[in-house]
């Protein structure tokens, strides 16, 4: 099951619930850039932030696309863009009203998902969902959560929130 | 008189000389009875002169020598230890502070990368004579991707027999076409191609910008740390045409 939320979906940013249009804002205690493979690894409680969309982690490792050789070295190229993310530690990750948390996390540009693995909850509003593995769709902005799956849905007795509340775009 | 010491040995004069009638050989054969006080007295008189010419030549040639000598040790002494090579301008000594204009120095790191350090002017003392100080400094270092990264600074120390520079004031290292990094103070160690801040520093990239308060470059651009309230903003490529980047520098 996954509580899919209607939302007019524009192409995904990185993170759930971005749009990509929005420059990623990354805070960390601590960065390590690593020219020859082209990856910047942030540590020590680590932010990200695109538009309304947060991710939080202990590590945060971003994957550039390889530069082509000549390309100089010591900063990533113009060219560089992020092909994957990869977040340790415990995870949140927050979009508007949902919030799902993890083990860890992965970005995959290419299948421009996020996935969430290792104890997942994902909770919207009043209602919980856990599992093993949650895997968001940045496109259909789609969560679907899976393996053992146990959801709670708290009926609304609120009678001005129906059940699926649509969520404002930006 | 003088005694003519080894006693002249003229030699029979050998019919040529006879010829030409030199006085000299005819008048010691008849007078050869008695050992004439004045007989050697001539050569004598000859190897005198030889002496007093050679010792007033060397004379001469000595007083030369020393004051080359002297001139040679006061003039470049001090400047012989300086760093490997290093073009100067225009120079002016006070005390032992030697100040030079446009001092330029080049050497070569480790792997053979060169580097070369300008200045509008330097003062070294002759004392610590490896240690420059340097304003207005613009220096270039080769890296290993062949590009070259430039640095600028109000001043700065250059120690010559470690390499390394450290520099203060509005400091900026940049490469043309990767990033642009400023910061208050810097050191530089042109040997391990390494350069290490710790001031609040921020970076301006291609596709983003960083912040933190301490950085640290290691082997030339391989790897770069930032430590201390890191901020970076990463510009998320526009979504859809892929080709197209956004390299906007946004001021922090």
């Amino acid at each position: 099951i996954s509580p899919a939320l209607a939302q007019k979906s524009n192409s995904g940013g990185v993170l759930p619930g971005g749009n990509s249009k929005e420059p990623i804002n990354v805070e960390a205690a601590k960065l390590d850039y690593f020219d020859k493979e082209q990856k910047l690894v942030y540590t020590g409680n680590v932010v990200a932030t695109q538009g309304e969309s947060k991710l939080k982690a202990t590590t945060l490792v971003i994957f550039l696309t390889p530069k082509d050789a000549g390309e100089p070295a010591g900063a990533p190229s113009s060219s560089s863009q992020m092909r994957r993310m990869e977040a340790a530690g415990p995870v949140t990750v927050i979009s508007k009203d949902q919030i799902g948390t993890g083990d860890s996390g992965i970005y995959e540009k290419s299948e421009s998902k996020v996935y969430l693995i290792g104890n997942v909850t994902l909770t919207q509003g009043a209602n919980v969902t856990k599992g093993d593995k949650l895997i968001y769709d940045l496109n259909t902005n789609q969560a679907a959560v899976t393996g053992r799956v146990r959801s709670m849905f708290l009926p609304s007795n609120s009678d001005d929130a129906n059940h699926k509340k649509p969520a404002k775009t930006q | 008189m003088t005694k003519a010491s080894d006693g002249a040995d003229w030699r029979p004069d050998s019919p040529r000389d006879g010829q030409n009638g030199g006085l000299r050989g005819r008048p010691s054969d008849r007078l050869d009875l008695t050992t004439s006080p004045w007989r050697g007295a001539f050569t004598a008189a000859g190897k005198h002169t030889a002496r007093v010419r050679f010792l007033r030549g060397a004379m001469l040639v000595g007083a030369a020598i020393a004051i080359a000598l002297i001139l040679g040790v006061a003039l470049f002494d001090p400047f012989r230890r300086l760093p490997r090579n290093i073009s100067i301008g225009q120079v002016s000594v006070n005390g032992t502070q030697i100040t030079v204009e446009s001092p330029k120095i080049t050497g070569y790191q480790t792997d053979g990368r060169p580097y070369e350090v300008k200045a509008r002017s330097g003062l070294q003392d002759t004392t610590t004579p490896s240690i420059l100080e340097l304003s207005g400094i613009e220096a270039k270092i080769g890296m290993v991707d062949a590009s070259t990264v430039e640095v600028t600074a109000a001043h700065g120390l250059y120690d010559g027999t470690q390499q390394k520079m450290t520099l203060q004031g509005d400091v900026r290292i940049w490469n043309r076409i990767g990033y642009d990094i400023r910061t208050k103070t810097a050191t530089v160690d042109f040997e391990r191609g390494s350069l290490m801040s710790d001031e609040p520093v921020s970076v301006i990239l291609n596709g983003g910008t960083i912040s933190a308060n301490q950085m640290d470059i290691r082997d030339s651009g391989r790897k770069v740390s930032f430590e201390g309230a890191v901020k970076s903003l990463i510009e998320a490529d526009s979504a859809g045409t892929e080709s197209t980047d956004a390299p906007a520098h946004r001021e922090k």
